[in-house]
């Protein structure tokens, strides 16, 4: 379950509402990841470009299904819907060593 | 009983420069020729430790070796190590590339990698007061590589424009045809990256191909200006890749002929035979041989043929430019023996028979006892002045400590050398001069012999 990144208990209420929110939203209906979905900033666009070529295919595939239904105003079977549990948060990873990369920079150019 | 001081070859290690160089233009002169407090130690996670503490210079040279090089090279994994040798600034484990450029530019030392075909070394030179921030970006570099998939792409290029930098120069590329044609494996691999692989070195393999190969026994650091206590102290936390053990495969000599026609107005040659390992009694022999055959003119700009056998010989031959050196390459457990020759191309058939005639005359008419004397001198003013640099004597201590386990120093050298007599170097040209031989050659061949025309 990818929801919690760090290993601490979640409170019961907490997991209900998150579940809610999610089956909610628009993107588990037309297919995608929360992760295909974050705006494209710089180290979003960095971490993009780092993944491995599978995961980035994956994306990609995703998010032209999306564009597809979205055109047509339709959605995929119920069935078909991302769950919370399957959905992985890929670029997460990639997004820390982005930052982590930009805060020692940063770091270095301020002397 | 080893001759790497004098291995006098056409092959050029190719070196990866990661940050500004240290501005040490004057030369430390050190009196580690003379090795006294050479100390050679074992590490906790057994890798050997040389330390040889100077006082006489503000710089620290470190070096780390691995017998990792191209020839252990799968055929899977050609060009591998060219791979390792351009990824050295890559991010690592421990830090991001931005970061190890960063500390060594801070500090203004001066790391590279740089490898012959049985050992990678990656070099450290930089002031004694920084050692604590240089020697943990060495570490770092050698033995925690991460091999992020996004960086090794970058490098490919490198390795693209570093192959086509030697695909413009004849000379180097006839040394890794000689060696591929003498030796087809292991020796016969090439330094440099074949054009089938660029793009194809994938995190996986390279990761793969240090830890298999980057153990424990197959590597030694060795410290110059620096003492011995406060380098192990520095490598208190380093941790070895590869674990296990892996033999070499003996090098076999073969023996052929290659050929690469480019056309131009020049022709390259080299003709050897099977020359002798580091290790083999007769290796000193060998190096006076050598410098009797003659190793190029010793005046600058001068033609030569007054301090070289076979200079003197090609030039009865021809009267066009012309230059050839006598090439004695040493590895652990092999050797080539033999020359190259560079001439104009139609006057190459000549240059060839006037030196192998040379060769040949050594091998039925001895040589002079003055040649003998001038030969043993030139080997040990060669091998004094070689270690005049402290890179060249680190380098050399490296090679040492892991082909041989110890390290001789410049006066047992001195002491072979003069202990070899005449006899010696005509039975050893006797022994190398009449095996096998390979020929490569490569520019315009058109009155170039081959291999059969000549003997």
């Amino acid at each position: 379950m990818a929801v919690a990144a760090k290993n601490v208990a979640v409170p019961v209420w907490r997991m209900t509402l998150a579940k809610w929110a999610y089956n909610k939203s628009y993107f588990p209906s037309l297919g995608m990841m929360r992760d295909d979905c974050l705006y494209e900033t710089d180290v979003v666009k960095e971490a993009i470009k780092r993944l491995p070529n599978n995961v980035y295919d994956a994306r990609q595939f995703r998010m032209s299904r999306a564009i597809y239904l979205s055109c047509n105003k339709d959605t995929l079977p119920k069935d078909e819907w991302t769950k919370i549990e399957e959905d992985e948060l890929y670029l997460q990873p990639y997004i820390a060593e982005v930052e982590r990369e930009r805060d020692i920079k940063r770091e270095w150019n301020k002397q | 009983m080893s001759a790497k001081f004098t291995s006098r070859s056409v092959l050029q290690a190719f070196k990866r420069h990661v940050s500004a160089r240290a501005n040490t233009a004057r030369q430390e002169s050190t009196d580690a020729a003379g090795l006294q407090g050479l100390q050679v130690s074992k590490l906790p996670n057994g890798v050997t430790v040389a330390s040889l503490d100077s006082t006489t210079s503000p710089v620290a040279r470190v070096v780390l070796v691995a017998n990792v090089g191209p020839r252990f090279e799968e055929s899977d994994q050609l060009g591998i190590t060219h791979c390792l040798r351009v990824s050295v600034d890559q991010a690592n484990k421990s830090k991001t590339a931005f970061e190890l450029t960063r500390h060594l530019t801070q500090i203004g030392a001066n790391l590279s990698c740089t490898a012959t075909r049985e050992n990678l070394m990656y070099s450290l030179d930089c002031l004694k007061d920084n050692l604590d921030i240089g020697v943990s970006c060495l570490v770092s570099a050698a033995t925690q590589q991460a091999f992020k998939p996004w960086e090794i792409q970058d490098c490919q290029q490198r390795i693209v424009f570093e192959a086509a930098v030697v695909e413009q120069q004849p000379e180097a590329r006839l040394t890794e045809m000689l060696h591929q044609v003498a030796y087809r494996d292991t020796l016969g691999r090439s330094l440099y990256a074949p054009s089938h692989m660029f793009g194809k070195y994938s995190s996986e393999m390279l990761m793969e191909y240090v830890n298999k190969n980057f153990t424990a026994e197959r590597m030694a650091v060795i410290g110059l200006g620096i003492g011995h206590k406060q380098l192990t102290r520095y490598l208190k936390t380093m941790s070895v890749p590869g674990s296990g053990s892996n033999t070499a495969k003996a090098a076999k000599y073969s023996g052929g002929e290659v050929r690469h026609e480019i056309g131009g107005d020049t022709a390259y040659a080299a003709i050897v035979t099977e020359g002798l390992g580091s290790q083999n009694k007769d290796a000193v022999a060998l190096s006076v041989l050598q410098c009797v055959m003659g190793c190029g003119p010793t005046i600058k700009w001068s033609n030569g043929s007054a301090a070289s056998k076979i200079i003197q010989a090609a030039g009865q031959a021809t009267d066009q430019p012309f230059a050839t050196s006598c090439i004695n390459t040493t590895y652990s457990d092999s050797g080539l023996f033999g020359f190259y020759a560079v001439a104009q191309a139609s006057q190459m058939g000549q240059v060839l028979k006037a030196v192998l005639s040379e060769f040949g005359s050594v091998t039925k008419n001895g040589v002079a006892d003055q040649d003998v004397q001038k030969a043993k001198m030139q080997v040990k003013a060669c091998a004094a002045m070689m270690s005049e640099n402290g890179s060249n004597v680190i380098q050399n201590i490296a090679q040492q400590l892991l082909s041989e386990g110890t390290v001789q120093s410049q006066e047992e050298f001195f002491r072979l050398v003069d202990s070899v007599s005449k006899q010696d170097v005509v039975n050893v040209a006797k022994k190398v001069i009449n095996g096998k031989p390979s020929m490569a050659a490569i520019g315009n061949l058109s009155t170039t012999p081959h291999l059969d025309e000549l003997m």
